[in-house]
């Protein structure tokens, strides 16, 4: 009776389908407009089932409806759903063969969508080898039975249950992989399943109350929030939109102290530290893994300097290429290098990164300068990264004041405690002499170079060089090329076989990463055009190797703002006499094959891939006459993976903290769980069907609440002398008045005791029940 | 932690969690999610603010006078505008027997509250004494939890649980004292006028009126209603526990309603908690209820003053009376 009293209210009724309708109709629609209407080269199953949308939105109207009826019903409503279940049940191991192909169908689609999209590694292998025809009806089928259950679940969670977050839990999942993967569901179903959301969220509070008034709050919640959301809508709109400055600032912001932090927490070795060190290390370069490229625009870096112009900086070059990833040449081969200078007795020799700057101050014996050249500083303030860049032709400074420490021939090192650093740097357009330089220490690291900076995977030299000679026309004139000569060539060469795409997926599992790009994919972005150019330029004899870091146009007076698409990859050369040379690849960012002339101004290489010290191949550094390269997502790299390599956002304080946080959660789990079990026990104990069991364990609680400062009443006593001892068992009632006994009784402590005590005590027994129930054993509660 | 302030803090972390997706994330799901987590609130304060604003309590008690161990309870109706529900109403209660002065204090709850459905709270009729029922810090929140609003305390309501009339026979009164009539004596008139009344053991036998009894075939004797009879006064220690106090008011009303059911009016003494003497005459029911008011809603300590520590007991106006102390051990006493 009470349950007919409860459901037979129109207005009820009303804003239960309202509800569950918005809610199925809406996920339905979002569902199929998020993994249907992805543009793909092939059409998927989904997209098949996608052209259908409207079948599925009418049948998950239907479906919606019979949940509705079914849960509805004053009596017997299990018995209906659970014969709808049944149904269902049936249908779907009749056509059971059918129902594991369209999931299967269904989950490879949206595994494969989320993997291309973020560049997971994995992705659900399926192939039932139907036609695509076949696979469409399959996921079609599946996925109509899927909405079914989903109804009949969906109506539990409305209608009996009235849990908003249930069916959050039961709605949002099948999303949730496209909404990470930066997909947008057809706006107008979407807004129907949050409008869904919100109104169940509004009315949760309310899930008691007449069934009339729950249906009218559930109707004006519905339409409030539907408005509320369309409103939003017409104020937000989606085109255009960007990022607001004060996201963008607070991001800035919550980096700069997470990278301050970080670093402090991975140097602080206690209280006694006593000698200053430097961190930072060039991080590997993983190609094999690089898929389309995705940034969120968080701010890596912010700099100042009194140059005007555009600056490569670079982050951390790497020589050595192994499986498709890029990584330093280490410690143990660079040792070679102070060896080879020990035994030439050159003991305190200047790092290989100083070579270009002394050769444009004239450094050397043999150098002469016109005139000192000019110099500049930068002031970079890391924020998204933990690694330095700098810009090229760093000068010989005094890298404590600075804040940072060369680091063999790779990167640069920097002071944990110091939030930036400034660096002095030769600007590229500054007047060169013409000799070169003419030092031991560049004549030793030259020998270095040319046997550690000219490896390539094995088999793969003979195809670099083939396709080089296969695509580079010789024309009468051409001279020996230097090694600039061959960079530029094979940056034409690159732009004309492959095709700049910042969507390239990863080359696949086993494959190495520069043949697939070469030869099967063709297309790429910098990390593909920059691997690719370094090691043809090896198999050419060339030194060569891979550099990563941002691109920037500076402006005079003013902060620049480095976002994460601003990472890029390129190449350095290495000029005899001279040292690396930068050499832009990449089609989309290659307005000028070298980073500080047009290629018209570079300088002239020599006839002699020998590079003697006397060649004037040496890159004159002059104006860039032209503007900067379009900072397009094509000059990036993928944040994920290149601006860690360079110096990107160091994710180890990140996981120590998801680590603190997982750690805290649990804490607060056991806590909780040490309140509600034996919380849970205890009502179970006391609502027992035995009533003189439930009244001696109330007596037990009694005498444990003595022990807070309880009482014991004399009634209490005689009922557990009777339950202990009569052969009559004892009444509901009875049993009602223990439980009531210890209500009071924990009722009483919890306004009598002190403040910490009482929270000791609200902790271990919880607040206790207070109402007309107070004391009434659950069979007893209306 | 109330549920209130978890479902606060859960809307904190989650206005905290889509703040940090926007700050971190390009995408305009993250704005989007932003705005509809910083809407929410007004949203749900648009809907309910109506009925937060013109909710009003009100307290009764259900009877408004139970018989100890009976069912007694409050109702807390909520008026207020408009067809939607309260999300949620929380209050204090505070139950008080003004005569043992126990005092009980209970936080509520309510979900979901609706004009014309009163919630109802078991009253704590075990003992004697006036209940009175207090409702204070009561707060009306919006659907999200997030927002409460004071609402201003109802007047207080009231129970009498009333004591279970013993089963006593009618005391045995002197005769003849003469004194004047007492109070609610009737006269029926000038000269000699007459009451009859069934016979009782005890009644002089000069009193029978035979002619009348052969009539009606049962014994009636005839007494002088202008005589002045003697007046019967219940005096009571109101000292003990609660239990002891129950026990004492059992006996005094089943001997009150005794003397009511002879037709013998009586007067009710006893000391109040600062010993001040309270003298209350019962002639009928309404004043043995004026009584009951009286002698249960007033604190009675468990131990104090009693009546023989006084020079002499207050007078009736007339004359002397005729006392009977109610106590638990040995009964009454005539004195």
């Amino acid at each position: 009776m009470a349950d007919q009293e409860k459901r037979l209210s129109p207005l009820a009724l009303l804003g239960d389908g309202a509800l569950l309708a918005c809610a199925l109709m809406g996920l339905a629609g979002s569902f199929l407009s998020l993994y249907g209407d992805w543009q793909s080269v092939s059409p998927t199953p989904l997209d098949l089932c996608a052209s259908r949308t409207g079948f599925f939105l009418l049948a998950a109207g239907i479906f919606a409806l019979a949940a509705l009826c079914a849960w509805s019903l004053p009596r017997f409503h299990g018995l209906a759903s659970g014969g709808l279940a049944a149904l269902l049940a049936g249908i779907a191991a009749l056509r059971w063969e059918g129902m594991v192909q369209g999931a299967g169908l269904t989950l490879r689609t949206i595994t494969h969508l989320f993997a291309r999209r973020v560049s997971w590694g994995w992705a659900f292998q399926y192939d039932p080898g139907l036609s695509l025809l076949k696979e469409g009806e399959a996921a079609g089928q599946f996925l109509l039975l899927a909405l079914a259950a989903l109804a009949l679940a969906l109506g539990w969670a409305v209608v009996r249950a009235r849990r908003w977050w249930m069916v959050l839990a039961l709605t949002l999942p099948p999303l949730l992989p496209g909404l990470l993967a930066d997909l947008y569901p057809h706006w107008p179903p979407f807004m129907a399943l949050c409008a869904c959301w919100c109104a169940m969220l509004l009315t949760d509070l309310c899930k008691w109350a007449a069934p009339s008034r729950r249906g009218a709050l559930t109707l004006a919640a519905l339409s409030a929030a539907g408005l509320t959301l369309l409103a939003l809508t017409l104020a937000l709109p989606r085109e255009g939109y960007t990022r607001p400055d004060w996201a963008l600032r607070a991001e800035e912001r919550l980096y700069a102290t997470g990278n301050r932090l970080s670093e402090l927490f991975s140097q602080w070795d206690g209280p006694f530290q006593s000698t200053v060190t430097y961190m930072g290390d060039p991080q590997d370069a993983d190609l094999s893994s690089a898929g389309p490229l995705r940034y969120t625009g968080r701010t890596m870096l912010r700099l100042e300097s009194d140059y005007e112009g555009r600056l490569y900086l670079w982050g951390s070059a790497l020589g050595r290429y192994e499986d498709g990833r890029w990584s330093e040449l280490g410690e143990a081969v660079y040792q070679e290098y102070l060896d080879s200078l020990g035994e030439a007795g050159l003991g305190d020799a200047p790092s290989p990164l100083l070579f270009p700057s002394m050769h444009l101050s004239g450094g050397g014996d043999g150098a002469t300068s016109s005139q000192p050249p000019e110099q500049y500083a930068v002031t970079i303030d890391t924020i998204g990264t933990s690694a330095v860049f700098s810009p090229y032709h760093l000068l010989d400074q005094d890298w404590a004041e600075a804040g940072v420490l060369p680091v063999r021939d790779s990167y640069l090192a920097h002071h944990p405690g110091l939030p930036g650093y400034t660096l002095a740097f030769t600007p590229p357009e500054s007047s060169v002499s013409d000799a070169q330089v003419d030092i031991l220490e560049e004549q030793c690291y030259r020998r270095f170079v040319r046997e550690h900076y000219l490896d390539v995977p094995e088999g793969l030299d003979s195809y670099l060089s083939e396709l080089y000679y296969d695509n580079y026309h010789y024309l009468p004139g051409d001279g020996f090329p230097g090694p600039l000569t061959y960079a530029w060539r094979i940056g034409d060469i690159l732009e004309q076989l492959c095709q700049y795409d910042p969507s390239a997926p990863a080359a696949p599992e086993g494959t190495d990463p520069v043949l697939y790009f070469l030869s099967d994919s063709r297309r790429g972005y910098c990390m593909h055009y920059a691997s690719a150019a370094t090691l043809m330029l090896r198999a050419l004899g060339v030194p060569a190797r891979y550099v990563q870091g941002y691109t920037v146009q500076t402006e005079l007076g003013r902060t620049v703002r480095v976002p994460d698409y601003a990472a890029h990859a390129w190449v350095e050369v290495y000029v005899d006499g001279y040292g690396w040379y930068p050499v832009e690849v990449t089609p989309a960012a290659a307005l000028d094959r070298s980073p500080f002339t047009g290629e018209e101004d570079a300088p002239s290489p020599t006839l002699s891939p020998s590079a003697a010290p006397d060649e004037s191949q040496a890159p004159v550094p002059t104006p860039s006459s032209k503007p900067a390269p379009t900072q397009t997502p094509g000059a990036s790299l993928p944040p994920g993976e290149a601006p860690p390599q360079g110096g990107g956002f160091d994710a180890a304080p990140l996981i120590k903290a998801a680590k603190a946080l997982a750690a805290a959660a649990g804490a607060a789990a056991l806590l909780w769980l040490g309140q509600r079990l034996p919380k849970r026990l205890r009502a179970r104990r006391l609502s027992a069907p035995g009533h003189s069991q439930a009244a001696l364990y109330a007596y037990r609680c009694l005498l444990r609440l003595r022990r807070w400062g309880g009482l014991v009443e004399p009634q209490a006593e005689e009922l557990a002398q009777k339950a202990r001892f009569s052969q009559h068992p004892l009444t509901s009632d009875e049993a009602d008045v223990m439980r009531a006994l210890v209500d009071a009784q924990r009722a009483r402590l919890c306004t009598c005791l002190p403040p910490v005590r009482r929270a000791a005590f609200l902790y271990l027994w919880g607040r206790p029940q207070t109402g007309k129930n107070a004391g009434k054993s659950p069979e007893n509660r209306p | 932690m109330s549920a209130m302030a978890l479902r606060r803090l859960v809307y904190a972390l989650v206005l905290a969690g889509a703040l940090l997706f926007q700050i971190t994330n390009d995408n305009y799901l993250a704005h989007f999610l932003l705005a509809v987590c910083a809407a929410l609130p007004p949203l749900s304060l648009s809907i309910s603010l109506r009925g937060m604003l013109g909710c009003r309590l009100t307290l009764c008690a259900v009877p408004a006078a139970p018989a100890r161990g009976g069912d007694g309870r409050w109702q807390v109706s909520v008026d207020m505008p408009g067809l939607l529900p309260l999300a949620r109403l929380a209050l204090r209660t505070e139950e008080k027997n003004l005569l043992t002065g126990h005092t009980q204090r209970r936080r509520l709850s309510m979900s979901g509250v609706a004009g014309k459905r009163p919630a109802d709270l078991s009253a704590p009729t075990g003992h004697c004494g006036v209940l009175e029922l207090r409702a204070d810090k009561i707060r009306v929140y919006d659907y999200l939890g997030l927002f409460s609003r004071h609402v201003p305390s109802p007047p207080p309501a009231r129970m009498q649980c009333s004591p279970i009339p013993a089963d006593t026979p009618p005391p045995l009164l002197p005769e003849g004292l003469g004194l004047p009539a007492p109070y609610g004596a009737v006269r029926r008139g000038p000269g000699e006028d007459y009451d009859l009344r069934d016979y009782r053991p005890g009644d002089p036998m000069r009193a029978v009126h035979w002619k009348l009894s052969s009539k009606w075939d049962k014994l009636i004797v005839r007494e002088r209603a202008d005589a002045a009879l003697p007046l019967p006064l219940l005096t009571l220690d109101r000292l003990g526990s609660p239990g002891e106090l129950d026990r004492l008011l059992d006996k005094l009303l089943g001997l009150s309603r005794a003397l009511l059911s002879i037709q013998r009016p009586h007067a009710v003494l006893w000391l109040e908690r600062d010993g001040r003497p309270q003298l209350r005459p019962v002639s009928d029911e309404k004043e043995l209820q004026d009584c009951l008011a009286a002698l249960l809603g007033s604190p009675a300590p468990r131990t104090g003053p009693k009546l023989d520590s006084l020079p002499e007991l207050p007078q009736l106006s007339g004359g002397a009376s005729f006392r009977i102390h109610v106590a638990l051990e040995g009964g009454e006493d005539g004195g």
